[in-house]
């Protein structure tokens, strides 16, 4: 008796209890429970995250998860943020656009990073759905103000629209104008991408008056500093707000209003923006500086004077962006004032140059390790680094989960002790237990990759360049990383063999990009023929790979597990190893 | 019978007698193994194996860390081992995918094939001018590059782009790089100069900056290459 009613609960029950289970690994395991629960299951989940939108077709998503309302694809490969992915190489969003908008007519949410997306998708999402809530287009391309003004005139209950680093055709700043007066749901507004082209600034205020739940609100360059207060003066609820231009001759009168504005924003927790800082206007910040948890000034060209007495008034800050003009002396001030610092990103200001230009080292990155015990998240651009820096740092910071460090000559070496960085790297991955991802630059040989294969058991994403000796690190990577989601390797000497001979590893990971390596055309043939679940796309803008012999090593290597099979969408220079697909083309 | 060292490396044999009429897919690997225990194939000469450069005896095994695999095996032998667990936990139908990390794929091929394909072909990067995404910056720093060239400077839009310059100081140990559109005008210009060089300067330099009594003046290098004054060309 009681036996049955363990069995007995009615479907509505069930799906009751699965709203309950949020993240995705939840919710496949529930489906592989048993059949009913697969059927239940797919019938009630509302999200669905595609890591590469080649993975998977649109019939496929729409035919197991029949009722979706959430939606996050992305497309080109991470590299693709370095210019190594031609031009044209995939990642349209308008066939998913399309099939979505018959089968999914409530669907409330699209996010997308590194897509194509036209005005044409734009325009379809406006006129599909109806309950149309979030766009997010992260990192994006392909569309004009034109695409925006569709969304902006047609999506009556818009709550976010949010276009960080994306490249948009700067057709009109009046698409905010098609906002109508009756949206009063935005919550997040993100243009910072939009540049110093104007947008209409009165549109931008009226709209700002009329939304009280906007939360969110990320300026482009085009608008000046003086406008800020009234904006800030219109919101002052916004929890995260980034500036525009802060640039403008001193004026006593500007700086007042500007700092009390700013100091009505009981809720400002978060600042980014800052192009074109003039130091002066920053004390206008102070009186919020107390609240600060993130700040972005990766486009703020002040020097480390004025950066040190920004900081300084920042105690509870958790996540810093900054240009490397901080310095070691900024860094140290970092480390002394900023106990709850989980994130720093330094880039470099002048990448290009042959000297460096500021005195920024890898103290400054050892100083933060030893005063920010909460540390999590590294990316460090410097021209030196030492074995004996990293080993600090690893022990200092045992709780790193994402590790990014760039040394910005190739193959440099132990500045102290003429070696390879293989030790350092290694203590890295050997002490930082739940390192999720790792980023290696400098003088590096093979043994490195054994440390890493040997000890990033959680290591889900990793980043080599102008690393290695042989196919042998190759291997140590794909054979012990056991969580490796994501490999990309640029101008390293990894052949065929490491490659063919973890061949099946392939399949347990989203993918692999290889370029400037030493991976044959054979090979790619090779594995293309035997591993049907893997896409194995060779890109090659100069000449077809099969004009030259099959030993001669190719260009760009991007290998990913697909269930649907090889893509329609190639460019010319993209041959894809499928058996089925003809190579000439 | 496949001797189990042997039997970690799982053939697929183009050479083998049994498979050639066959296509591989995955609903005939099954077959296929059973078939490559059964006969007793001796490819090793054509086996590609991994090993420590320097170490190509035929005999060598991979060593890792400086344990040979067969202790790392867990199970091998004759059966399909239990998977372990793999990302999602998605189920593989292809039973040559056994072990997980610990797997050995080998492509036979002939011995001539383990040459490295000649050195000619693969470029050295580092003698390029200049590399393509190196340095790794990222789009989100597409401004910073494109200012640099001084590519935007000539828009019309008001503030638009940036425009870098280099500053040396006679003695400095290092340049400075500066951008010129944060300055309004010459003044600016140079007491931001001085505020940054001071560390070096031993001498007094009044806050008129250029103008007058200061033991130094600011000078730039033109696209022709010679030295002007600053101050001659209007801001």
């Amino acid at each position: 008796m009681q036996k049955e009613m363990a069995y007995s609960f009615p479907d509505e029950v069930l799906k009751h209890v699965f709203t309950f289970i949020q993240s995705d690994e939840d919710r496949n395991a529930v489906s592989l429970v048993c059949k009913s629960w697969y059927e239940i299951e797919r019938w009630c989940r509302r999200k669905v995250f595609i890591g590469n939108c080649y993975a998977v077709s649109p019939r496929m998503v729409i035919r197991r998860f029949p009722e979706v309302r959430s939606i996050e694809l992305k497309g080109k490969p991470h590299f693709a943020d370095f210019n190594l992915v031609p031009d044209g190489w995939g990642g349209y969003v308008l066939q998913w656009i399309a099939e979505m908008a018959g089968a999914y007519p409530w669907l409330g949410e699209i996010r997308l990073k590194r897509m194509v997306v036209t005005d044409e998708s734009l325009e379809l999402i406006a006129k599909s759905f109806k309950n149309f809530k979030v766009l997010v287009l992260f990192s994006c391309e392909g569309f004009s103000t034109d695409g925006l003004a569709a969304i902006a005139a047609s999506c009556k209950n818009l709550r976010e629209l949010d276009l960080r680093e994306s490249e948009v055709d700067d057709l009109s700043g009046h698409w905010l104008a098609h906002f109508p007066e009756t949206c009063t749901s935005l919550v997040s507004l993100n243009i910072s991408c939009l540049g110093s082209d104007e947008v209409s600034f009165s549109a931008l205020e009226r709209l700002v008056d009329r939304c009280p739940n906007l939360r969110s609100l990320q300026l482009n360059r085009g608008v000046t500093l003086d406008k800020i207060a009234n904006i800030l003066r219109r919101a002052p609820q916004l929890v995260d707000f980034g500036t525009g231009n802060y640039a403008a001759e001193l004026q006593p009168d500007v700086f007042s209003n500007l700092a009390g504005a700013f100091s009505s924003c009981k809720e400002l927790k978060s600042l980014s923006g800052f192009w074109d800082v003039v130091p002066a206007y920053l004390p206008a910040l102070y009186s919020i500086c107390p609240r600060l948890t993130s700040l972005n000034l990766s486009y703020a060209t002040i020097q480390s004077p004025d950066l040190i007495k920004l900081v300084s008034h920042c105690p509870r800050l958790q996540r810093l962006l900054v240009l490397d003009y901080v310095e070691d002396s900024g860094l140290e001030e970092l480390a002394s004032s900023c106990k709850d610092l989980q994130e720093l990103r330094v880039f470099p200001s002048d990448p290009f140059g042959a000297e460096p230009n500021v005195s920024l080292t890898e103290q400054g990155l050892v100083a933060v390790s030893l005063g920010c015990p909460k540390l999590q998240s590294v990316l460090y651009f410097c021209r030196r680094m030492s074995n004996a820096a990293l080993v600090t740092i690893a022990q200092n910071c045992p709780n790193l989960t994402c590790f990014r460090l760039c040394i910005i000559e190739p193959k440099t070496a132990d500045y102290l002790t003429l070696e390879p960085l293989d030790a350092g790297f290694g203590a890295i991955v050997e002490h930082c237990k739940d390192l999720r991802r790792l980023s290696l630059s400098g003088l590096l040989t093979d043994h490195v990759f054994e440390y890493i294969g040997t000890y990033g058991k959680k290591l889900e994403m990793l980043s080599v360049a102008f690393a290695g000796d042989s196919d042998l690190g190759l291997h140590h990577v794909l054979s012990g990383c056991e969580s490796l989601r994501k490999l990309e390797i640029r101008d390293c000497p990894f052949g065929d063999k490491a490659l063919l001979a973890n061949a099946a590893k392939l399949e347990t990971m989203r993918s692999l990009w290889m370029s400037s390596c030493a991976v044959s055309f054979g090979a790619c043939k090779l594995l293309g023929q035997k591993m049907p679940k893997l896409n194995v796309e060779v890109i090659d803008e100069t000449e077809p790979p099969d004009s030259r012999p099959e030993s001669y090593p190719v260009d760009k290597l991007y290998i990913y597990r697909s269930v649907a099979g090889p893509r329609f969408d190639m460019p010319p220079f993209v041959w894809s190893m499928d058996e089925a697909v003809k190579i000439l083309h | 019978m496949c001797t189990p060292l042997e039997h970690e490396y799982l053939r697929f044999a183009e050479t083998c007698s049994m498979e050639s009429s066959e296509k591989i897919s995955s609903s005939s690997v099954e077959s296929i193994e059973d078939k490559t225990r059964k006969t007793s194939l001796n490819l090793k000469r054509t086996e590609l194996r991994l090993g420590l450069p320097g170490s190509h005896s035929p005999d060598s095994k991979v060593c890792l860390f400086g344990e040979d695999l067969e202790s790392n095996d867990t199970s091998n032998g004759f059966g399909v081992t239990p998977l372990k667990k793999l990302g999602s936990g998605a189920k593989r139908d292809f039973s040559y995918a056994i072990d997980g990390p610990n797997e050995k794929w080998v492509f036979p091929c002939d011995e001539k094939n383990l040459v490295p394909p000649a050195n000619d072909h693969v470029s050295a990067p580092s003698t390029k001018a200049e590399l393509v995404g190196w340095r790794p910056v990222g789009s989100f720093q597409k401004n910073k590059k494109a200012s640099n060239f001084a590519k935007k400077s000539d828009e019309t839009s008001g503030d638009g782009g940036r425009l870098y310059v280099k500053v040396s100081m006679d003695g400095a140990p290092y340049l400075r790089n500066v951008d010129l559109k944060t300055y309004n005008n010459y003044m600016e210009l140079s007491s931001a100069l001085e505020r940054i060089f001071s560390c070096f300067t031993i001498g007094e330099c009044s806050g008129k900056g250029v103008a007058k009594g200061c033991e130094y003046v600011v000078t730039y290098e033109d696209k022709d290459g010679d030295w002007m004054l600053v101050g001659d060309v209007p801001w």
